[in-house]
């Protein structure tokens, strides 16, 4: 058996490893809610674009874009967003396994990859794929602008005809205790992606899920000259919108992955600790009757 | 369906700007400025530099600066989405 010493220093530092999870998930439940809100303020606006979207897939100008007309032959992109950080359950080997899945059936050379996120460019590095740009996923505050030179990178590589299509592999918050790895195709785009966007969007349950609405499309009238315009404006502009929601959506995911985890690495301290509170005392209980038995043996030898 | 008011979102990527009942808009658009009062028919339209002025219920004004954007009006509903370039 343990020494008393020993016993009283490990759960000494079990309870300091307690304290400092139960801060972590305290900090990630602030930082959850946070990047919630940050998600549900950019949501009229995803909404809204991916609407008027759908309302003109039909027009001619939309289906000769570069972005919507399938490719026959090129690579395969795929923006892979994870955290930069662990300690998170598992969130990013969640990811990472959709990752493996797609990239399994392309060759390694088929691949052009974009990553958001240390984990994520670890992955590639390990596998041996080219990585072309790499963004750490450190700010909680994202700003559209940071998302641009994803988005424009993306744009470059895929307008210059190097890629057939585009995904986009992230973690879709679905509540605080599930979040979902998906996988999301972002190139060529089509009226049925726009649609599975929209119903995406909004989380499942908790504070901020809104029950599923309907869409009526109706004929605009859009200014022939301005049509073209139009379509070259919302196409690209969605790409970013897509990105950046998803992002949005794995920062969420990342925080309360991350808060359940310390709930329970917190919870499972504190049993811990208290079984071997429990050793202790059964120690230290056992060292007591030792000493008395040595001292009245002690007296009984002396008679 | 007739209706005195319009509905009005103006929004830009990371916020939504503006949310309520308006008796018109006045936008910038690409094809010279317009003013969009309830009832108006389907449209989309792109927008050019400007600003955006909403006529709220109590004649209120609301201004809003924007760099270009998209409009879309449709069922008494018109969004505006701001946007950095155009």
């Amino acid at each position: 058996m343990a020494s008393l010493k020993q016993l009283k220093e490990k759960r000494q530092s079990i309870n300091k490893t307690r304290k400092v999870t139960r801060a972590m998930e305290a900090v990630s439940a602030v930082k959850m809610r946070k990047s919630q809100e940050m998600a549900i303020s950019a949501k009229p606006y995803a909404e809204a674009a991916l609407r008027i979207l759908l309302n003109i897939a039909d027009a001619e100008s939309f289906i000769k874009n570069p972005l919507v007309s399938p490719m026959s032959s090129g690579k395969t992109g795929v923006l892979l967003i994870t955290s930069d950080k662990g300690l998170a359950g598992s969130l990013n080997s969640a990811v990472l396994k959709k990752a493996q899945k797609v990239l399994s059936e392309i060759a390694n050379s088929d691949v052009v990859a974009i990553s958001l996120g240390r984990r994520g460019n670890d992955f590639f590095k390990r596998k041996g794929i080219e990585v072309s740009l790499y963004q750490e996923n450190k700010n909680d505050e994202v700003t559209e602008e940071e998302m641009k030179t994803i988005t424009e990178k993306i744009l470059e590589i895929h307008l210059s005809g190097q890629t057939k299509e585009w995904f986009v592999i992230y973690t879709n918050f679905k509540s605080t205790f599930e979040q979902d790895p998906q996988i999301l195709k972002l190139f060529p785009l089509s009226k049925e992606s726009i649609q599975e966007l929209i119903n995406s969007i909004a989380p499942e349950k908790g504070k901020f899920s809104e029950p599923e609405k309907s869409y009526t499309p109706s004929s605009h009238t859009i200014e022939a000259e301005t049509e073209k315009d139009v379509v070259s404006f919302l196409v690209p502009m969605l790409a970013n919108i897509i990105i950046y929601h998803s992002l949005l959506e794995s920062k969420a995911s990342e925080h309360s992955a991350r808060m359940v985890a310390m709930k329970n690495a917190t919870d499972k301290a504190g049993e811990i600790s208290h079984l071997l509170q429990l050793q202790f005392n059964k120690a230290r209980q056992a060292a007591i009757t030792r000493e008395v038995s040595e001292i009245t043996s002690g007296i009984e030898a002396m008679k | 369906m007739n209706s005195k008011h319009l509905q009005v979102n103006i929004a830009d990527v990371a916020n939504q700007l503006f949310a309520g009942k308006a008796v018109s808009l006045t936008v910038p658009g690409s094809k010279g400025q317009m003013q969009i009062l309830p009832n108006h028919e389907p449209l989309i339209s792109t927008l050019k530099k400007g600003e955006v002025v909403v006529k709220d219920t109590d004649a209120q004004k609301h201004k809003f600066e924007i760099k270009g954007g998209l409009l879309e009006v449709a069922n008494n509903s018109a969004t505006v989405l701001v946007a950095e370039q155009f």
